[in-house]
């Protein structure tokens, strides 16, 4: 059972929140919420929430005729609308007043002038022969009384385009009843529901293809994804003459609000994805080739389908984008090799794969495509990434992937960023065109404000001696860490109990926290002293962390003990593998200094007297070892 | 679930619907003192009950729905916990 929202601690949060004038956050969490469909009764609160949030909202003034009472949707279609950056000015029209509503000049609805006016119709209020007796028709009087419907249907369209010429028309399609007249045979009966429901939609289509800027709503394709009783709910329809039930309501909510950004020229153009956890389960870096998932099994089969659903926007005109830390040789292995992949390199207009930061990537995209920020849809599964591209950028909308693989497939579609309602041959060229210019680009570099970032994360990092407690987490990071590594020593528990014990041996771990929570250890490092020489045997960090300076704190922590200890040169190898790449020039960066270089191995070091190396002061740092003034030699 | 438990959700979920702070309903509260509570709140009320609880709610037992009180009683009926 999901508590309410408006729980005291969120509603806390956003007191807070508003307190520091922060509604920029308060939009965030309100919105997430709000997209992430919570229960049915939450979305009043969030409504007006949202609305006291958001900051530059998209104004659109929207009018609902409908058959049936359709008020209940107005909580629902505010929040999901606000959530996506559109502030709805809605006008309900009077209960079955649609002709009323469109021919009589100064209506209500002719005074709310509505940029989209929605018509959502039920054959049972159309035409109650059709739906509670067709039997009871002869052949001709049920041709009849479908061109009647139709014949209003041209009517309302008419007179909309005459009294109302600047409103788009969106108009519904009828479903048929869920229990149809001929019973399981109804779908191939010459004279079924279905095909009463069919020659009424075939007819409204032909009317929305004949006449400028008249839209229909696939009602049928809504109803079929949630229905049964989540779309009509018997009760409300008997008694309140509202037939729909809450998830019917939010579902016709997110078809409008597709329908608002493609008609307003909000469509999205660009879709940037991650790759890891993204495009296949797993981490390339680390479980290699053969080990991501990707393929006829779950997970695999979970972003195949994902990969499927990228590949028709791409061919519907959607630009697709990589923005992943990753080495390129080895990403494009898999595009090049990988027996599952429906992607293929080509299908990406522009790629970033290398070890910079994501919001810096994005930038350089948007440059080598030349198109806006604000067009850009970015999915990653990493929270830390969305919200560091967030802070940088907040014109990027992020997504984040879902906990489940399986609700990966289907997200894209259902958020409608990407909706349009033209589509042409252009858009399957698109690709093409704008891979050609990103390559073409010159690109000018722009370093951006990471310290403000970094500050905004409340980073602790804590260092420890290593003690049995933490013994088995320290072995397995040395077993496990690829990227980060310098030298892929994969030490036992054996091993590293031998180090803790071992007075020529210095073991230290690393904890880190920020204010997405505790990232547990994700340092180690193992130096081996002798004399004055300290020789930085190991130094690894989950690549969780990458990215984050995390390695110039560790750096500087041990340097600064190494100064305690007298000691008077620190030294330190890079042992080129396959994977770890990314680390190659940490210790370049840091002012240790090359003493020799072979393919096998680069040794460094440093004067531990001279050395000038400072943590970033973003980190809060606890260094616990103080206290035992590490080991005399 | 308990009295106090049940009384808690049901003003939380009110007070959603009906925009209100959860302090201020209570056992006074009703159709009267509730000026939104009209028909088309009430449809959103069962909706929101139904979700909060997990349970189903009867026509006729949504009838009987005119208080703070009286929506307690139907959600612990239907809970099968009658007090």
């Amino acid at each position: 059972m999901n508590g309410p929202v408006h729980s005291t601690e969120f509603r806390l949060r956003l007191k807070d929140l508003y307190k520091q004038g922060n509604f920029a956050e308060g939009y965030r969490l309100l919105a997430r919420r709000a997209l992430a469909t919570p229960p049915f009764y939450e979305y009043p609160w969030l409504a007006k929430e949202l609305a006291r949030c958001v900051a530059e909202p998209f104004t659109f003034r929207l009018g609902l005729l409908s058959t049936f009472t359709f008020e209940p949707i107005r909580h629902s279609l505010s929040a999901v609308a606000l959530a996506q950056g559109f502030e709805l000015k809605l006008y309900f029209g009077g209960f079955q007043q649609l002709e009323q509503e469109v021919m009589i000049l100064g209506s209500g609805l002719a005074r709310h002038k509505p940029q989209v006016i929605v018509v959502a119709w039920r054959l049972a209020d159309l035409s109650p022969l059709l739906w509670h007796s067709p039997l009871d028709l002869t052949e001709s009087k049920l041709q009849g009384e479908i061109e009647g419907v139709l014949d209003r249907a041209v009517e309302l369209v008419r007179a909309c385009r005459n009294n109302l010429p600047q409103s788009h028309l969106i108009l519904h399609t009828v479903v048929p009843p869920d229990h149809p007249v001929f019973g399981v045979v109804d779908f191939q009966h010459p004279r079924g529901h279905q095909w009463i429901t069919n020659s009424i939609n075939a007819g409204l289509r032909k009317l929305a293809t004949e006449t400028e800027g008249v839209h229909l709503l696939d009602c049928e394709a809504v109803a079929r994804r949630i229905h049964g009783e989540a779309w009509f709910d018997a009760r409300h329809w008997y008694t309140a003459r509202a037939p729909l039930a809450a998830e019917g309501l939010v579902a016709l909510a997110y078809e409008y609000v597709k329908y608002l950004r493609a008609l307003s020229g909000k469509t999205k153009k660009v879709l940037v994805t991650d790759l890891d956890n993204t495009l296949w389960g797993g981490i390339l870096g680390e479980d290699g080739f053969n080990g991501i998932a990707l393929g006829e099994t779950y997970p695999g089969n979970a972003f195949l389908a994902f990969q499927w659903e990228m590949k028709m926007l791409s061919r519907r005109g959607v630009l697709l984008a990589i923005n992943s830390k990753n080495n390129e040789a080895d990403v494009r292995e898999v595009f090049e090799k990988h027996q599952h992949m429906a992607l293929d390199w080509n299908a990406f207009a522009a790629v970033r794969v290398n070890w910079q930061d994501k919001a810096t990537n994005m930038v350089e995209l948007a440059e080598d495509l030349s198109l806006g920020l604000d067009s850009f849809v970015f999915i990653d599964d990493n929270p830390y990434e969305l919200e560091m591209v967030h802070q940088a950028l907040p014109e990027v909308t992020v997504i984040k992937t879902p906990k489940e693989p399986s609700d990966l497939p289907g997200l894209l579609s259902r958020l409608g960023y990407f909706e349009s309602v033209v589509y042409s041959d252009a858009d399957r060229k698109r690709t093409e065109f704008y891979s050609a210019q990103a390559k073409r680009a010159e690109l000018k570099r722009s370093s951006r404000d990471l310290d403000a970032f970094y500050r905004s994360l409340s980073m602790k990092l804590t260092v420890y001696e290593v003690g049995e407690a933490e013994t088995p987490r320290v072995a397995q990071l040395t077993q496990r860490t690829n990227q980060f590594n310098m030298t892929t020593r994969r030490y036992s528990e054996v091993d590293i109990k031998y180090f803790r014990n071992s007075p020529a041996h210095l073991l230290r771990a690393y904890h880190l926290e920020d204010r997405f929570g505790d990232n547990g250890i994700i340092a180690v490092v193992v130096v081996k002293m002798d004399r004055e020489t300290w020789y930085l045997d190991s130094f690894l960090m989950s690549c969780r962390v990458i990215g984050r300076a995390v390695e110039t704190a560790i750096l500087a922590l041990l340097i600064q003990e190494a100064k305690r200890a007298s000691a008077a040169v620190l030294k330190a190898d890079f042992l080129p593998s396959e994977k770890n790449t990314p680390a190659r020039d940490v210790y370049a960066k840091h002012g240790f200094r090359k003493v020799e270089e072979s393919p096998e191995c680069i040794q460094w070091e440093i004067d531990v007297a001279e050395a000038s190396l400072e943590g970033p002061e973003f980190f809060e740092v606890i260094d616990t070892t103080k206290k035992t003034e590490g080991k005399k030699l | 679930m308990n009295e106090d438990t049940i009384q808690e959700r049901v003003k939380e979920v009110m007070a959603g619907i009906f925009s209100m702070d959860p302090a201020d309903i209570g056992p006074h509260s009703s159709l009267r003192t509730i000026k939104k509570w009209d028909s088309l709140q009430h449809v959103n009320l069962i909706i929101a009950l139904e979700q909060a609880f997990g349970l189903r709610i009867a026509v006729s037992q949504a009838v009987e729905m005119t208080s703070f009180p009286s929506v307690c009683r139907v959600v612990a009926q239907s809970l099968g916990e009658a007090f």
